[in-house]
């Protein structure tokens, strides 16, 4: 069926449609075309791709890690769920950018190679692949935050990029020692996963290092407040809204590669409960609200590591009791990213048009500030998401990971985790104090000027461009009252 | 046994009033006087039935007439020989259900009418229909009920209308519904009781008691393995629980606890206080809650389980009938107790409605030694139809002196009967009813008060508690003395109440139901030895015990009341109704020394303050002492204090972590993928 073809292609044809993209942009700047035609164009793109990735869905029935048809990517369930938070919050940070930004035609270019990045490695397979998309995916990140061109991005950008250039040899140091520990070459297959075989090890934590760093989990997330809450929040809205999300999948992929294998579980655990712990409990006395977005995020990549940790227990094909677990366990990561990539990137969107007209990120200074009734709303919902009331997404995403974790069943490796989904509950109950505090912040309001006025006076608008994020806290809603029927659809289904 | 008959409309005689209740509590929204209008047609619909139902019983006594039983909710049960407890809705009729259920019923229709024209223009008039009918289904569905749990729901519905209709003028704004003499303190705890006040009361002593009446009733449901009381009369499982119980030696302590809910709601010693203050409530609910039915209420429970303890208890072994015997002489003690002391508390009251409501306990006081001897007699059903009969010509005759009070403390505004000196000669049909009626009491031949007190004396008699007999007729005396001693002052002249001159006759929507009430008590008590050994058959026909067929009356007993009602009647009438001035100043003034005494007997045995005093101020204290240190120093402390600094500190020293300098993020990084190789190596 030509619909099948049109899906295979799939990979190749967003490839090559991003990087056209990408070229066009930078021509509408030489050009001079007007920004605002690019802006839509770069849209579009976008918008396509996601019609494009739903056909993919329509296609491929199997909901099973199929067989990957290449040595080098897999486009199998984990990837295309992944996409679609990819490409959703892609769609919603590159419509809320300011059009008067100063190299606007570049941060869309470039945006549109990290969304490309992103698809790149939510699909990489092989080492080479990995290291390929990791270097588009990092310079991209980099890329966006110095283009910002206010001081201090420019100085997040610098901490970034040399923290991430250690990250980055240790990946490629990691890559090279576990495949030379395998069996085949050039790839990640090894036999005996029942011997602690140190050389491994040594690879893995090497690997997984870089790909905590990237996330912004801790031991590793030393960078994340610094860069969050210093760079621009538009560009931050892209960094953690798709440029990160992409390496979730990366993670599922090689983490079920190895499942079974007790190091990883144990790494895997590990970063997950400093994670949590340290995101929830810090920000607590914080006052500035990009860092507490920041130390968020950190909090939150710490829940969908537990579902990582999980199916690092159960994914191995070997097992097949354990099935179920697997996908609820999945569920959870995609969903939680979901609801975390379109409520980060609206969030940082929102603050970006506050911190234009107060001058700082202060959780007084959104206070000040008069904002229209649409922005108090999505804020709030935004924040709701985060916090993970029902029925909104980051609840039904919680709820399957916490589900996942309490999954007590004698035949898993340590009978299974419960007490990991209790510390999960208890830093969500932390947690839920700095999100209110923002919440306080923009909602009972001062007046003692006015967004919109501020705007205009500098000479910006907040025309349709702010009204994306109010779109997207709709559509998060809408998403989540749906997701409980999509689950039971699909577990009806296999 | 006996043939069951199953006829649809039985249900409605309970259903109908609680329709009714919601109805006149939505109407009563918008219209006040509607709801009232509601309310009794209610009531008057549920009456109706009862009569036909009672026709059935008395053409076969034999015959139980039962409700189609529908399943309610099923209860798996791990128990060998009951599967399931299945529970069901449904009515059973009998002969003791059957008439009381009438007597219900029309008590509470011609209370509902009186309440009428009473509560004309009240501040809670809709609440007070919605709560009054409330009661009567409540009642009907206790009296009524095939179902155990139902009776139960039934039984706390009426001590939930009780509280809500003692508290009805719960706004406390008007002295002259308060129960007690302002400012007076026994042993510092003062005696003075508003409307909100009592209803807690009543509510606390009678919902504590029904512990006891849960769990004897939950223990019967579970260990007879069914909650439909016929299948109890009889059911072997019982009878081995209580064959086990009394091996243990506890039956009889089992079936204290069982009737400790009964004896509260009927107001025996010691759970009797809160009959005196709610006394704050209007008289018709005084009238219908607090002497016609739901203090009978707990006679009624003993009248059902009686027989159903007595017969167990024969099936379940010698032990356990001398277990029961032993119960039922310390319930006999209490109600003979009870008997005495309210009679003693009655006589010197000077509130017209207290003096009633001493009475009502001091009565159902005899009916518990009726009920109890019969546990004690070869013939059981004698006590049986006793404590039944005299249950029923109580509910009369007090119920129409309530209503009564009601219109005399109405037309003096004041609650105290040396403010109604003189009234006689202003409301002639009203204190003709209240005479009446409180000769009826006294028990002066041939009003049916005596023919009911002399069976329930004599019953004690042949249950050989001598103790007791002695007792109850000397609260007899005391019974009659006070009685006439209350009517004795609307006759005696004054020239001191102003109000009396004012005086009006009630109106007819008042005096109809009570002068009703009085002159049935005449005319039971000329019927009474004619139907007397009918009555009993229909009653004891569907009992476990055995039926009797006549009725023997002692001829000595009878003479011993006749001259104790006659002399205690005619020495009342002498003190206070023919006398110029009050005796208590004179008494007072020769023997200073029996102050005490009347300070004793007026503050109610100094009870209400031992009460307080060891109870009351003993919990006070407690929660007084836990807030101090318990609430504030932890609670609240940890809450406030040490959660929030932990966190602030937790905080903080993360964030110390965080100090900018990337040197420190690089080594942070080469430490965190040292950490994670040692744990994934499993060294960690």
């Amino acid at each position: 069926m030509s619909l099948v073809l049109f899906a295979d292609l799939f990979l190749s044809l967003t490839t090559s449609i991003l990087i056209a993209s990408s070229i066009v942009s930078v021509v509408s700047k030489i050009l001079d075309v007007p920004r605002v035609y690019m802006k839509r164009f770069a849209q579009a793109i976008l918008l396509i791709l996601l019609i494009y990735l739903f056909v993919v869905f329509y296609v491929s029935h199997s909901y099973v890690i199929s067989q990957s048809y290449s040595y080098f990517v897999s486009p199998d369930v984990v990837s295309l769920l992944i996409l679609l938070s990819v490409l959703l919050s892609a769609f919603f940070v590159v419509s809320a950018y300011p059009v008067d930004l100063e190299m606007f035609e570049i941060v869309v270019a470039v945006s549109l190679l990290g969304v490309l990045g992103s698809v790149l490695i939510a699909h990489a397979l092989d080492p080479l692949s990995i290291i390929v998309s990791w270097a588009l995916l990092s310079l991209s990140s980099y890329s966006i935050i110095a283009l910002m061109k206010d001081r201090y991005s420019l100085d997040a950008s610098a901490r970034y990029i040399i923290v991430g250039v250690l990250a980055s040899q240790l990946l490629l140091f990691g890559l090279g020692i576990i495949v030379s520990t395998s069996v085949a070459s050039r790839s990640f297959y090894t036999t005996d996963l029942h011997m602690l075989n140190t050389a491994l090890v040594l690879g893995l934590s090497m690997f997984f290092v870089a790909i905590g760093f990237k996330l912004g989990s801790a031991p590793l997330h030393f960078w994340l407040p610094d860069v969050y809450g210093r760079a621009s929040p538009y560009a931050i809205a892209a960094v953690s809204g798709f440029i990160k999300i992409g390496l979730i999948a990366l993670l599922v992929r090689i983490v079920s590669l190895y499942s079974g294998y007790s190091p990883v579980f144990y790494i895997m655990i590990f970063l997950s409960v400093l994670s949590m712990f340290i995101g929830s409990f810090t920000p607590l006395t914080q006052r500035d609200v990009q860092r507490i977005l920041a130390y968020s995020s950190i909090a939150q990549i710490g829940y969908i590591l537990i579902g990582v940790s999980i199916i690092s227990l159960v994914a191995s094909p070997g097992t097949s009791g354990f099935q179920k677990i697997f996908y609820i366990a999945l569920g959870g990561v995609v969903v939680h990213a979901l609801g975390y990539s379109i409520s980060k990137a609206s969030l940082f969107s929102m603050l970006g048009y506050v911190r234009r007209v107060s001058g700082s990120s202060d959780l007084s200074s959104l206070r000040d500030i008069e904002k229209p009734w649409q922005m108090k709303f999505s804020i709030i919902i935004h924040l709701a998401n985060l916090i993970g009331v029902p029925p909104l997404p980051g609840f039904w995403g919680k709820l399957l990971l916490f589900l996942s974790a309490t999954y007590n069943d004698p035949r898993l490796y340590l009978g299974g985790i419960p007490w990991l989904a209790i510390l999960g509950v208890l830093a969500s109950v932390v947690s839920v104090f700095y999100y209110l505090n923002i919440m306080r912040a923009s909602y009972f309001e001062s007046s003692k000027s006015s967004l919109e006025k501020e705007l205009e006076r500098s000479g910006g608008s907040l025309s349709s461009d702010i009204y994306y994020p109010y779109i997207a806290s709709i559509l998060i809603m809408i998403i989540g009252l749906l997701i409980p029927l999509i689950l039971v659809y699909i577990r009806i289904l296999t | 046994m006996s043939s069951v008959e199953i006829v649809w409309w039985i249900d409605l005689i309970w259903i109908i009033p609680f329709i009714g209740a919601a109805l006149a509590g939505l109407v009563g929204v918008f219209n006040k006087r509607f709801s009232g209008f509601i309310g009794v047609s209610s009531i008057f619909v549920s009456a109706l039935l009862t009569i036909p139902s009672l026709l059935m019983i008395i053409h076969d006594p034999s015959k139980i007439i039962v409700s189609p039983q529908r399943e309610w909710f099923v209860i798996d049960m791990p128990l060998a020989n009951t599967p399931q407890l299945v529970f069901r809705v449904g009515s059973y009729v009998d002969g003791l259900s059957a008439i009381m259920a009438l007597m219900v019923a029309w008590v509470s229709l011609l209370i509902s009418i009186y309440s009428l024209k009473y509560m004309e223009g009240d501040y809670g008039e809709h609440r007070f229909w919605l709560f009054f009918t409330f009661f009567v289904g409540s009642m009907l569905l206790l009296v009524l009920s095939s179902d155990l749990l139902l009776f139960i729901i039934g039984w706390e519905g009426t001590s939930l209308a009780s509280y809500a209709l003692i508290g009805h003028w719960y706004r406390d704004d008007d002295e002259i519904t308060f129960v007690g003499d302002k400012d007076r303190k026994a042993f510092g705890k003062s005696m003075f009781f508003s409307p909100s006040h009592s209803g807690v009361r009543a509510i606390v002593m009678t919902g504590a008691a029904d512990i006891g009446l849960l769990i004897g009733v939950g223990s019967m449901i579970f260990f007879g393995g069914t909650s439909y009381i016929p299948d109890l009369y009889l059911s072997s499982s019982l009878a081995s629980f209580f064959r086990e119980l009394a091996s243990s030696g506890v039956l009889t302590l089992f079936l204290f606890i069982t009737t400790l809910g009964a004896l509260a709601k009927s107001a025996q010693f010691p759970l009797h206080e809160w009959l005196v203050t709610a006394m704050t409530g209007p008289a018709s609910v005084s009238a219908l809650i607090h002497a016609a039915t739901m203090v009978k209420a707990g006679v009624y429970f003993m009248l059902r389980f009686s027989p159903i303890f007595i017969s167990i208890s024969s099936l379940a072994g010698s032990l356990a009938v001398s277990q029961t015997r032993e119960y039922f002489i310390i319930i006999a003690v209490l109600g003979g107790f009870t008997a005495f002391l309210m009679a003693t508390m009655a006589v010197v009251s000077r509130e017209l409605k207290l003096i009633w409501a001493f009475s009502t306990a001091s009565q159902i006081g005899y009916m518990f030694v009726a009920v109890a001897s019969s546990g004690l007699i070869a013939e059981p059903g004698l006590g049986i139809v006793a404590g039944f009969s005299h249950l029923l010509s109580h509910a009369v005759f007090k119920a129409a002196l309530f209503l009564t009070a009601g219109a005399l403390i109405h037309v003096v505004h004041s609650r105290y009967i040396n403010d109604m000196k003189g009234l006689a000669s202003f409301m002639r049909i009203t204190v003709f009813s209240a005479y009446l009626a409180a000769l009826s009491l006294a028990a002066v031949p041939p009003l049916a008060g005596f023919w009911s007190k002399d069976l329930v004396v004599e019953t004690a008699g042949i249950a050989g508690l001598s103790l007791i007999y002695v007792l109850l007729l000397f609260t007899a005396f005391l019974t009659g003395f006070y009685s006439l001693r209350a009517v004795g002052y609307l006759f005696m002249s004054s020239k001191e109440s102003s109000h009396v001159h004012e005086a009006h006759e009630a109106s007819p929507v008042m005096y109809i139901p009570y002068l009703i009430l009085a002159l049935s008590s005449l005319v039971i008590g000329f019927v009474w030895w004619f139907y007397i050994n009918d009555f009993a058959e229909i009653v004891l026909a569907a009992l476990p015990i055995e039926t009797i067929h006549e009725i023997h009356m002692d001829p000595m007993v009878m003479y011993m009341s006749i001259v104790i009602a006659l002399v205690s009647a005619f020495s009342s009438i002498y003190i206070y109704q023919f006398s110029k001035k009050e005796i208590y100043p004179v008494i007072l003034s020769k023997a200073p020394s029996l102050e005490f005494l009347h300070r004793f007997l007026y503050d109610r045995w100094f009870i209400n303050s031992i009460y307080y005093i060891v109870f009351v101020d003993s919990f006070t204290e407690l929660y007084k002492t836990l807030g101090r240190y318990f609430e504030h120093l932890v609670i609240d402390n940890f809450y406030h204090s040490i959660l929030t600094r932990f966190a602030s500190v937790v905080s903080r020293g993360f964030r110390s972590i965080q100090v900018g300098f990337i040197n420190i993020y690089l080594i942070a990084l080469i430490i965190g993928f040292l950490i994670m190789f040692l744990i994934g190596m499993g060294v960690i």
